[in-house]
């Protein structure tokens, strides 16, 4: 069964002093199967960030389903949808969202802080992730006082410490030089191999090329998806980039 | 550019900053009002004609130097706050091409608007109250009310002057303030890094000893005497200690609990602990400034409030009748009988009437032994000194209602401190054999516990004598006499019956007095007094306010991103609630129980320097101060509710 699975989705806003409807989604529907990694590509205002927050549990959608593991999470209670978001998901933003008056271990101890585990218990889960992101010597320091691929590993360590069944990025390449974005999408490619599910928003070309499926979405529904399949990572680019230029010059939708 | 446009930019500007400026504005006028009060009420011509309205006026004189310092220390000090959050706009203006002396040109603007306001509203808000001030201290001192309108020119005059200088120098230290920086560092002071504070146990431990002592002092101070001196002292380690309480020791005690894991990484605990840690930091003189102007207006309002309301008592204590006649030297040679007689002759009849002779001098007892020298002994003097009241059996035996008789040799004595262990008491070399210690003597109830004093009964009037002979030879030139009380209530109009009484030339030898005009002259004393300590308090509670108002705006601007990030990793809403509320609750409530706690400590001494104003019931000071307490408590409450209200209005717009 699908880890993820998207059916219906639709959102409409309505301005709030004029009675215009705009759509920001019309008609999504995709699944993710666990040990994914994918990718979602549009230009701005195509509605990604819209989906995002949806999948986020940070908005709700005006009609449609979002099941997680089966369970719907558009209609999660607001009392539980912490609760949820702490459990089951973990996030990575493009401006990172550290807080300044924590240092960097107590960044990353946040989530598990907030679901009320034990220090010994927290410390046992921070040791190997710390490895594997090779920040164990900046965890004493303060998110202002490193470096921004620091800082979004730092992040990353905050998003994959619960154990969540997904990983949200969005835009998480989108502050970072080109080093710390070939480094950071390296680290999404070893966590993603130990099972970890991603999906990722992204406009980026060379961060959708890592992901094993890159979904395009266009005027609030899923345009096209390209499958990596056993393309390497220079075919997958260029896949994806001619994808990109027919979405551009408005090739029609095919199935 | 046209003048016009920099005056509709500062207009522009005032109304955006609309928040934080008109609470400013508000303070302005409200100093400005004040000032001009003091200084119309200390100048009106009407408060010449009232009995006692001069002694009042001096007390203003020095209220208005008072009130004059602070206006320029709260003006200066919410005005630097004020430019310190619009500095990002000042940096935006200097990126979109406006050169300094252009912005120096709208903030000239911007200042001349905000002082023209508050100089009109003030003063005349000061012209519409200064009557109602007017009646209400002719009310409490109890004179005739002198109808009209009265316009203080020399108010209006050194308003304009002196709130007009602090605004020049407030617009010549916010165009430093501007020269100094660089935009791009004006744009991204928001966006620093706020460095972890360190615990400082150095400070933190002065900080410690520095309260500890004050307290001490405070406590174990026995002498009213020397309470003047160590309580200045005592205040000053307080207020020292009351800022490092708060910079220093609050951060090393939160630095304690994170470093207790388990106890740290709990949900609340990890907010709080951090939040506070970063809030202390910035926040810490504020607070501190705030927790000792709050034990300010309860110390000034309580024992303000405790004078005025013990005046009756004060009174009765000074004045056990309602005349009293004293005299010195010659006079005091006099026989009570014929005195008594020769007011029966002049139309007065004395009723329960007192008269004793009495030889007062000091010294130091000490194993039954009168020390007079003191400078072999090196001793504090101050400290150390005790006071004897001799008086003879008989002047005082009805009164004190006391049978038996004396020898020459001996005596009965009475202390205010502990009784006399020794048989026998050696005073200016001569042997008294202490017949009986007495457990109460009424003469004494009225007396203010100042000093450690004995009362020394001795057989007759032959003997006090020869004492204050034995007294001369050892102390000299600064022995003291005898002199002679006579004291009596009388029926007849009080006026008449002095006039009288000073009109008589075998009498006029005594000094006179009465109770009703020593009563007047306290209480316009005490009104004047009372007046400035509300005045002040009145003061120091809008400081007070203004302060807490602003902290909870920045703070709340602070506290917003974080509390959005926090939700988005997953923060329950109810948490957010309960972090928000658990901070602000501390940082405001803490300079409110730090200042009750300096209160309760500050009352012992305080107790002890009443005394010296003759006010002797303490218990009237506890509760006038657990009355100031409350209210003023009612009042932070109330202070409370508004500004929460404005920071979760910030806070809360994405949560």
């Amino acid at each position: 069964m699908a880890l993820l699975e998207v059916k219906n989705l639709k959102k409409v806003y309505t301005t709030r002093f004029t009675q215009n409807q705009v759509q920001a989604l019309s008609n999504v529907n995709f699944s993710v199967n666990k040990g994914e990694y994918v990718a979602i590509m549009g230009e701005s205002g195509s509605g990604k960030t819209t989906l995002l927050n949806i999948l986020a549990a940070l908005d709700k959608p005006t009609s449609g389903q979002v099941l997680l593991h089966g369970k719907d999470i558009t209609h999660i209670s607001e009392k539980e949808i912490a609760n949820f978001r702490r459990e089951h998901l973990g996030f990575v933003f493009q401006d990172f969202n550290l807080l300044d008056n924590f240092n960097n271990r107590d960044n990353i101890f946040l989530p598990l802080v907030l679901s009320k585990k034990k220090y010994p218990e927290m410390k046992k889960r921070l040791d190997p992730i710390v490895k594997q992101l090779g920040i164990e010597n900046i965890l004493d320091k303060f998110p202002y006082e490193i470096s921004g691929g620091q800082k979004q590993r730092v992040a990353v360590a905050r998003a994959i410490i619960t154990n969540p069944d997904l990983i949200l990025a969005d835009e998480p390449t989108g502050a970072l030089d080109s080093k710390s974005t070939e480094e950071l999408l390296h680290l999404f490619g070893t966590i993603n191999a130990n099972q970890q599910t991603i999906v990722m928003v992204t406009h980026s070309t060379k961060a959708a090329s890592h992901a094993s499926r890159v979904l395009f979405i266009k005027d609030g529904k899923i345009f096209h998806e390209i499958y990596k399949g056993n393309k390497n990572l220079d075919q997958m680019y260029q896949c994806i980039s001619d994808t990109l230029t027919l979405l551009a010059t408005g090739g029609v939708h095919h199935e | 550019m046209s003048r016009a446009f920099y005056l509709n930019l500062a207009v522009d500007n005032l109304k955006k900053n609309a928040r934080t400026i008109i609470p400013y504005i508000l303070t302005s006028v409200l100093t400005t009002m004040m000032l001009y009060m003091v200084v119309s009420l200390a100048t009106n011509p009407h408060l010449d004609e009232i009995v006692g309205g001069a002694s009042i006026k001096q007390l203003l004189g020095f209220g208005i130097v008072i009130i004059e310092i602070f206006a320029f220390i709260f003006l200066f000090y919410t005005h630097s706050f004020l430019i310190k959050r619009r500095q990002k706009e000042f940096a935006l203006f200097s990126i979109l091409g406006m050169e300094k002396k252009h912005l120096a040109r709208v903030l000239f603007y911007e200042t001349l608007i905000t002082l023209l306001v508050s100089l009109i509203l003030g003063i005349g808000l000061g012209i519409l109250l200064d009557k109602a001030m007017f009646l209400i201290i002719a009310k409490m001192i109890g004179a005739d009310i002198v109808l009209g309108f009265y316009f203080s020119f020399f108010g209006m005059r050194q308003c304009v002057l002196v709130i007009g200088l602090i605004y020049v120098l407030i617009y010549f230290y916010s165009m430093i303030r501007i020269h100094i920086s660089s935009p791009i560092e004006l744009l991204h002071s928001d966006h620093m890094g706020e460095k972890e504070p360190k615990a400082k146990w150095f400070l933190s431990i002065i900080g410690i000893l520095c309260l500890g002592i004050g307290y001490y002092l405070s406590i174990s101070t026995k002498n009213p005497l020397s309470a003047l001196y160590v309580f200045f002292v005592a205040v000053v380690l307080v207020i020292i200690g009351t800022y490092l309480l708060f910079t220093s020791i609050s951060v090393t005690f939160l630095k304690l609990m994170k470093k207790n894991k388990n106890y740290y990484y709990k949900t609340n605990h990890f907010i709080s602990i951090s939040g506070m840690m970063y809030r202390m930091k910035q926040n810490a003189v504020g607070l501190a400034n705030i927790c000792i102007l709050s034990t300010m207006v309860l110390v000034m309002l309580s024992t303000t409030l405790s004078m005025w309301t013990s005046i009756d008592r004060v009174v009765d204590s000074q004045y056990p009748r309602d005349f009293i006649g004293t005299g010195y030297g010659e006079a005091s040679n006099i026989d009570f009988d014929e005195m008594s007689e020769e007011l029966i002759r002049m139309g007065i009849v004395p009723k329960n009437f007192l008269a004793y002779k009495r030889l007062h001098y000091a010294g130091y007892l000490k194993n039954g032994t009168l020390i007079t020298d003191y400078q072999n002994e090196g001793m504090n003097a101050v400290n150390e000194i005790q006071e004897f009241y001799c008086l003879p059996l008989k002047d005082i035996q009805d009164y004190e209602n006391m049978k038996g008789s004396l020898k020459p040799n001996e005596i009965y004595v009475y202390s205010n401190v502990e009784k006399v262990k020794e048989k026998t008491l050696s005073l200016f070399g001569k042997e008294y054999v202490v017949k009986k210690q007495l457990d109460h003597l009424k003469m004494d109830e009225n007396n203010p516990n100042v000093t450690e004093h004995y009362y020394i009964i001795v057989d007759s009037e032959k003997t006090l004598e020869r004492m204050q002979q034995d007294q001369l030879n050892v102390y000299d030139d600064n022995a003291s006499t005898i002199y002679a009380s006579y004291l009596f209530d009388c029926d007849a109009n009080d006026r008449r019956v002095i006039e009288k009484l000073t009109q008589n030339g075998n009498i006029n030898n005594f000094i006179w007095t009465n109770k009703s005009d020593q009563k007047q002259g306290l209480i316009e004393l005490y009104a004047g007094i009372l007046f400035i300590g509300i005045f002040l308090s009145f003061l120091f509670i809008m400081a007070t306010i203004l302060i807490m108002y602003y902290k909870q705006i920045t703070e709340g601007y602070e506290d917003k991103d974080r509390f959005e990030i926090m939700q988005k990793v997953g923060l329950e809403q109810s948490d957010v609630k309960k972090a928000i509320h658990s901070q602000v609750l501390t940082v405001f409530f803490m300079p409110l129980l730090v200042a009750g706690l300096h209160v309760c400590f500050a009352y012992p001494m305080i107790e002890k320097l009443l005394h010296l104003l003759f006010v002797s019931d303490a218990w009237l000071y506890v509760r006038t101060t657990a009355m100031c307490f409350v209210a003023f408590a009612l009042v932070y409450i109330v202070i409370y509710v508004l500004t929460s209200k404005v920071y979760y209005g910030i806070v809360k717009r994405n949560v």
